[in-house]
């Protein structure tokens, strides 16, 4: 007979206890697997929905401005990439959009609309293309199911519904720079039609952003959008067929998309104009002589962006720099005045900088003028004779500086020395502006001069092109300050400067963010048109960045982030840990269970001459068979138990996830990977349950008395013991008294824990002193009682580890309820109130005068004590723990000054900190740090899990699709604030990363009466305003932490249920192991109730024992964190889960006792 | 009344191969105070016989009459109840609660009519010293010797002050000497505290000294010495 036939007729015989420690392994094997489940459907369903947002776009080409439609075209024929592409269509797409659902009454407005300008040939990306899609007309839009629940339009209200779209109308010039406009930056779109509400599915929920909840849609013909942009964005594109997106999809089998995007960078072939460039000849003649003649190269943004300026100088390395600026006013002066309207100067003068080594101006004795110093001045002869100026004279050139906030425009005086003048010629003919065809130069009678050239300046739409100076569309007032002779300069000379300064004095006061050259003049000795930019194109090819454009390879983007902020499969694992454990416990004591019961099985193959090693072996073969059947009943359950997880994760757990998206997915190698990790684990568990079988005699394995540990004498000495309990007293008191004074936040929970599991742990050594020594009193009274007690006395420390497996069950369930938040105030701030705004609001809303500016209505004005604070705002990935995606471009926030400045009074609330020093740790973010990495703080949760940013001074990099890289330096960590999901940097930061960036839209408010956020609503319902209560923004997001809490409790529960079984096995195998005992108490005449409440009282006390030492320590954790922090425990949850583990443990008792009776009476009494 | 009357006791168990009867039609009166030792080969039925007389196990057929009451008529708890106050009990194994001093094992029997008083204590301590444990009260089970054990598992069988005692094999696991003692003891007791005593035993010198021998041979008691007239 082999070992194998005698293992499995072993097997087969004892298939009873067999079974039960089998299905002890699929319990574990079930919820090993469950997690690998979970986490496996958490990345799938994330890359589904990403697959499923995208449909067929595989890439997007996105510009910062607009570009022709035809691009699409050219692209898809472009011999070097053609291949590679299967279709691309042009869209304008402006996630900022609002909708207004014009209702009598109540007009519904919505903000954080995504606005899609389409073609037909949208839907084609779909993965299954619509059928029924209806072609929109001019006036028509369909929008998506979310967008249609949210305005409240149902289909059976098709074509009776109207909405007004708002498309935000970005500026030409930067809103923030002095030039900019600030206001009417919404092009309102009426009475458009819902034709038809698509369902937030497949392209019904495209966005650029990975994130699982649906945004708001709305569809319109990309004719409409450039329509209603002809006036704005697309009134100096020659054509109006623009958009502001490629979609791209590619053919199969084409590699990887971050190749492709860049082989597609390199077969692109935009014009000038699709990068917002234009190339300008400049040319005067004067009798058929050149007075001069050159390219002109601009932005039509006025200023050019420092990187796009750097590779027309690596293309044009002669190219002349130049920089001209708005002056308010030339005044010649004695002293510098801070007068704010000094009456004589001359209002409103361009003013140019140039290196005049290169630009060869002459001054009036014929002299070739010598570069300029600091604060040195050339002013031009109608300036000079205007202010009466001589070489050597002092002028004060007064100026706005280049960036505003909030819109204010700051003056700033520079006073210069006068180092020559420059004489210009006044024209014949001055020059015609034509709508048509654009302006017609000056003619001339007498030759002009070098200095005679308006495109010193750059063509500023509104301003350059205007009739006259009154028609300036500036952000500020100019007429009051213009004069006769002003609007005479105008018509005869137009842009014309009135002064030159040198390059480096110029970008000393006016360069910003936004750059610090207007214009490149580009010789035509050796260029010409064409020739100069065919050149300047292969630059940017070469360098692979087109100004404005940037290729996202956004598919491969949405599925590296569907691997997901957290590994679910590990957080399952982990808040399935009690599961895992007590399953394990209970194999190793059903086990045990059966080895007792075997002993004498075993005993006897030693007797007749088996080896121990192939007793051993026979066992192994035994307990692997039924690890492996129980690991694949396991596998199947665990596919059973991750069903359960996701329908929890959909239903009672959805604060986690925030939207029901999840559905169940299973990688081929995790049934495999499930069954492995079980089976080992068991294995295990079994090996070393039974190590101690090694030691045991065959004397005493024949009489079935195994040796154990019952007076415990080896775990540690009384003395001991006590000094033990007396140290975690102590601890646990100092541990509390710290937490209570000097922490906050999880470091205080985690704080009031440890001192709890210090009580635990003290009360579970005095408890195993006590049940030592139970018995060992000889007290005068012997009750029915007191002989359950010594029986558990009997064997201390497996009563001890009985009751401390409860204790600590129930000590980590309870527990954990300290972590469980509430919104407070260090997570709000004591603000009330987080709004965001689909275009930049300008004014400062904490101010009067912005309030004024801004706020419609007869009262203009919140309360006097509501205070609102301004953050900058870069769109991005939310980054909270509400999005499941990995963040790989969060949002970030410009903190200001002002806010800085607020929390600077120690009468203000302030956030909770982490790990952060210093009084007012906003201040850190203005630090300076050796890398030139930008400080920021981030909310804890945000950069523990969703970044993977753990410590104050760790730096991280972030790529941006609109080009930039930034390094970042964590320097502060806020505790569960409602600034979760972005980084935080401060404002003169994050406009040095984002130049482009104009305006605050997102808003901490302290509304102190109802009509302040009503008032606030009305008034910037255009600008897409939506405020949402901070408490319940935060207790939305700390929900996540405490559904996930909540999971861990219920899986803890579960466990804990697992380990009433256990309990149950022990009290059977102590049963067995005293039948005769109690065979003889019923001979002598002990009822089958007495016995059966001995045995109650027994292990019962040991489970409710258990339940009461971890509720005490789990008391010590919870209430100081309740009195002195922010817990907030469910009571009424805890209360019924333990009321149920109470009656599941003791029917389990209850059902243990009857098994005494079980056994027939005179078998008990013989049995050996 | 007699304590035990048995008329036409048969035990039969069911095997694979069929019925097998154990005993086959006994007939056995036992007078108060009287001892009764029963002998016979392994398997001969000398248990159940004892089973029988104790309440633990029912007759297949026959009358069986305890203290004049049938245990047949009795619920399980009347019957538990009947063992405790009327019977004795004294096994081969002494089954007493390691974790219980000796005083504390002989009170054991009292504590199922409720707690067990200082009176109970006294007994317990008065029926140690005559079974010779005066000295050992206290001492737990581990402490004590396999006689000694039995001797305070006779001191519990008589706790409750039953009017029958019955032994199974009560020297069986003891050595000669203690078998010797355990077996006068046993004798001595009956005839201090009048009980009924029957004891089963394969140990011949045991039960020569009885006042009636019986032999169970193919499940009949053939008599090997009557208790004179």
């Amino acid at each position: 007979m082999s070992n194998l036939s005698i293992a499995i007729k072993s097997l087969l015989f004892h298939r009873q206890v067999n079974l039960a420690i089998a299905l002890g392994v699929a319990a574990a094997t079930a919820v090993l697997t469950g997690a690998l489940i979970v986490g496996d459907s958490m990345r799938g369903s994330l890359r589904d929905l990403t697959l499923d947002r995208l449909g067929k776009i595989d890439l997007m080409l996105v510009s910062d401005g607009f570009f022709r439609e035809a691009l699409a075209s050219e692209l898809k024929s472009s011999a070097a990439i053609a291949n590679s592409l299967k279709q691309v269509a042009p869209i304008i797409y402006f996630p900022n959009g609002t909708v207004e659902r014009s209702q009598k009454n109540t007009p519904k407005n919505l903000g954080q609309v995504t606005l899609m300008g389409i073609r037909p040939d949208f839907w084609d990306f779909a993965n299954t293309p619509p059928s029924d899609i209806p072609k929109l007309a001019a006036n028509e839009v369909i929008i998506n199911q979310i967008l249609a629940d949210d305005l409240g339009i149902t289909t059976d209200q098709l074509g009776d519904t109207r909405l007004t779209v708002g498309v935000p109308k970005q500026s030409l010039l930067p809103s923030d720079s002095s030039l900019g406009n600030k206001s009417d930056l919404v092009e309102r779109l009426v009475d458009l039609k819902v034709v038809d509400i698509i369902p937030a599915t497949g392209l019904g929920q495209f966005g650029l952003q990975p994130t699982q909840i649906p945004p708001r849609l709305i569809y319109l013909p990309i004719t409409t959008l450039q329509d209603a942009l002809t006036d704005g964005l697309l009134k100096y594109k020659a054509s109006r067929q623009q958009a502001n997106v490629l979609l791209i999809s590619k053919q199969q089998d084409t590699g990887d998309d971050t190749q492709l995007g860049q082989q597609i960078s390199k077969a692109l072939s935009p014009t000038l104009a699709d990068l917002g460039l234009s190339l300008k000849l400049v040319s005067q003649s004067f009798d058929g002589k050149k007075i001069f003649e050159y390219l002109s190269l601009s932005s039509d943004r006025l200023v050019l962006p420092e990187a796009t300026s750097k590779t027309i100088l690596k293309a044009f390395p002669d190219a002349i720099e130049v920089f001209t600026y708005l002056a308010n006013d030339l005044v010649a002066t004695a002293s510098p005045s801070d007068d704010e309207n000094p009456s004589n100067g001359v209002p409103f003068s361009m003013v140019t900088a140039i290196d005049f080594g290169q630009v060869p101006l002459r001054s009036q004795d014929g002299q070739t003028v010598q570069p300029l110093g600091e604060n040195e001045i050339a002013v031009n002869s109608w300036t000079a004779k205007d202010q009466d100026l001589k070489v050597g004279d002092r002028l004060q050139l007064t100026y706005f500086e280049p960036e505003t906030t909030h819109g204010d425009e700051k003056e700033r005086h520079e006073l210069f020395t006068v180092s020559e003048i420059i004489p210009i010629t006044e024209p014949s003919e001055p020059p015609r502006v034509n709508r048509r065809t654009g302006i017609r130069p000056a003619v001339f009678s007498e030759a002009p001069t070098r200095a005679n050239d308006p495109d010193f300046t750059p063509t500023v739409p509104g301003l350059t092109d205007a009739d006259s100076i009154e028609r300036w569309d500036l952000p500020f007032e100019t007429a009051d300050r213009i004069r006769p002779q002003d609007d005479d300069y105008w018509t005869d000379y137009r842009t014309t400067p009135k002064a030159f300064i040198s390059l480096a004095t110029a970008r000393r006061l006016w360069s910003s963010r936004f750059g610090d050259t207007t214009s490149f003049q580009i010789s035509t000795e050796h260029w010409n048109k064409e020739s100069c930019t065919t050149r300047l194109m292969d630059q940017f090819r070469k360098e692979g960045d087109w100004p404005g454009l940037s290729i996202l390879p956004i598919k491969a983007n949405g599925l590296a982030a569907s691997s997901g902020a957290t590994p679910f499969d590990a957080l399952f694992l982990s808040l399935s840990m009690f599961v895992i454990a007590s399953a394990l416990a209970l194999v190793s004591l059903l086990f045990r269970l059966s080895f007792q019961k075997r002993a004498t099985e075993m005993g006897t193959l030693l007797a007749v001459g088996f080896s121990r090693k192939r007793v051993a072996k026979i066992w192994m073969i035994e307990m692997l068979g039924i690890c492996l059947i129980g690991s694949l009943m396991g596998v199947l359950l665990g596919v059973g138990y991750a069903a359960v997880m996701i329908y929890g994760l959909k239903t009672w757990w959805l604060g986690a996830i925030t939207t029901p998206f999840l559905k169940m997915h299973i990688r081929p190698i995790t049934l495999p990977l499930g069954l492995g990790m079980g089976l080992a684990s068991c294995a295990i568990t079994i090996l070393l349950s039974v190590r101690s079988a090694r030691k045991q005699s065959v004397r005493g394995l024949l009489a079935g008395v195994l040796s154990r540990d019952t007076t415990g004498s080896h775990i540690a000495s009384s003395k001991r013991i006590t000094a033990i309990i007396g140290i975690c007293s102590v601890s646990a008191v100092v541990l509390t008294l710290l937490a209570a004074t000097l922490w906050a936040g999880e470091s205080q929970a985690g704080a009031f824990m440890g001192s709890g599991f210090l009580i635990l742990i003290a009360a579970l050594l005095a408890i195993y002193r006590w049940v030592s020594r139970l018995g060992r009193d000889d007290s005068d009274v012997l009750s029915l009682t007191r002989l359950a007690f010594t029986n558990a006395g009997r064997n201390p420390l497996r009563s001890t580890l009985t009751i401390g497996l409860v204790a600590v069950a129930s000590f980590l369930i309870l527990a954990i309820s300290a972590f469980r938040l509430s919104p407070t105030e260090q997570g709000t701030a004591g603000f009330n109130y987080l709004a965001t705004t689909s275009s930049p609001i300008f004014a400062n809303l904490d101010s009067e005068s912005g309030q004024n500016e801004i706020l419609i209505g007869p009262v203009k004005q919140l309360s006097s004590d509501s205070r609102v604070l301004s953050f900058r705002l870069k769109g991005g990935e939310d980054a909270s723990c509400n999005n499941p995606y990995q963040a790989s471009q969060p949002r970030v926030l410009g903190v200001t000054e002002a806010t800085m400045d607020y929390f600077d009074d120690p009468q203000h609330a302030d956030f909770s900190f982490s790990m952060t020093a210093g009084e007012n740790p906003w201040r850190l973010l203005n630090e300076k740090t050796e890398s030139g990495a930008i400080p920021v703080i981030i909310d804890k949760n945000t950069a523990w899990y969703n970044l993977k940013v753990y410590l104050p001074g760790t730096e991280f990099k972030v790529k941006y699709n609109s080009g930039e890289t930034v390094d970042f330096r964590l320097v502060g960590l806020l505790n569960n604030s409602v600034l979760q999901g972005s980084l935080l940097v401060s404002e003169a930061n994050f406009t040095k990363i984002f130049p482009t960036s104009s305006g605050y839209r997102t808003f901490l408010m302290n509304l102190q009466s109802p009509q302040d956020l009503e008032l606030l609503s009305q008034s910037l319902s255009e600008k897409g305003f939506d405020a949402q209560d901070t408490n319940r923004l935060l207790a939305g997001y700390l929900a996540v932490q405490n559904t996930y809490l909540s999971t861990f409790q219920s899986l803890g529960l579960l466990g804990l249920l697992l380990g009433t079984l256990g309990l149950g096995a022990v009290q059977i195998r102590s049963i067995l192991e005293r039948r005769k005992e109690l065979g003889l108490m019923r001979a002598i005449g002990f009822t089958h109730t007495q016995l059966a409440q001995m045995i109650m009282v027994e292990n019962a006390w040991l489970l409710i024992a258990g339940m009461v030492v971890g509720m005490i320590a789990a008391m010590v954790t919870t209430l100081p964190h309740y009195f002195f922090g922010d817990a907030s425990p469910p009571w009424q949850e805890l209360v019924f889960m333990f009321f149920a583990i109470s009656l599941v443990g003791l029917t389990t008792t209850w059902l243990a006792s009857q098994s005494v009776f079980k056994t027939p009476l005179i078998q008990s009494l013989r049995s050996a | 009344m007699n304590p035990i009357a048995v008329k036409n006791l048969t035990k039969q168990f069911p095997t694979p191969t069929g019925s097998l009867k154990i005993l086959d039609g006994i007939d056995v009166q036992i007078q108060p105070g009287h001892n009764l030792a029963v002998v016979g080969p392994s398997g001969s039925g000398k248990s159940t016989f004892l089973h029988i007389l104790g309440t633990l196990d029912q007759p297949s057929s026959g009358e069986v009459s305890i203290l004049d009451q049938d245990p047949s008529s009795l619920t399980e708890h009347q019957l538990a109840e009947f063992r405790n106050r009327n019977i004795g009990f004294v096994f081969q194994d002494h089954h007493l609660l390691p974790q219980l001093t000796a005083r504390e094992n002989v009170v054991i029997p009292a504590i199922a009519q409720g707690k067990a008083n200082p009176s109970h204590r006294d007994r317990a301590a008065e029926l140690l010293d005559s079974v010779g444990l005066k000295d050992r009260i206290d001492h737990r089970p581990a402490q004590l010797s396999g006689g000694e054990r039995q001797r305070v598992a006779v001191a519990r069988a008589l706790m409750n002050q039953p009017a029958i005692l019955l032994a199974d094999e009560p020297t069986g696991s003891l050595d000669q000497i203690n078998a010797e003692a355990i077996g006068q003891l046993l004798l001595d007791l009956q005839r201090q505290y009048e009980v009924t005593l029957v004891c089963v035993t394969h140990n011949d010198d045991l039960a020569k000294r009885f006042d009636q021998t019986f032999r169970l041979e193919q499940g009949k008691f053939v008599d090997l010495k009557s208790l004179p007239k």
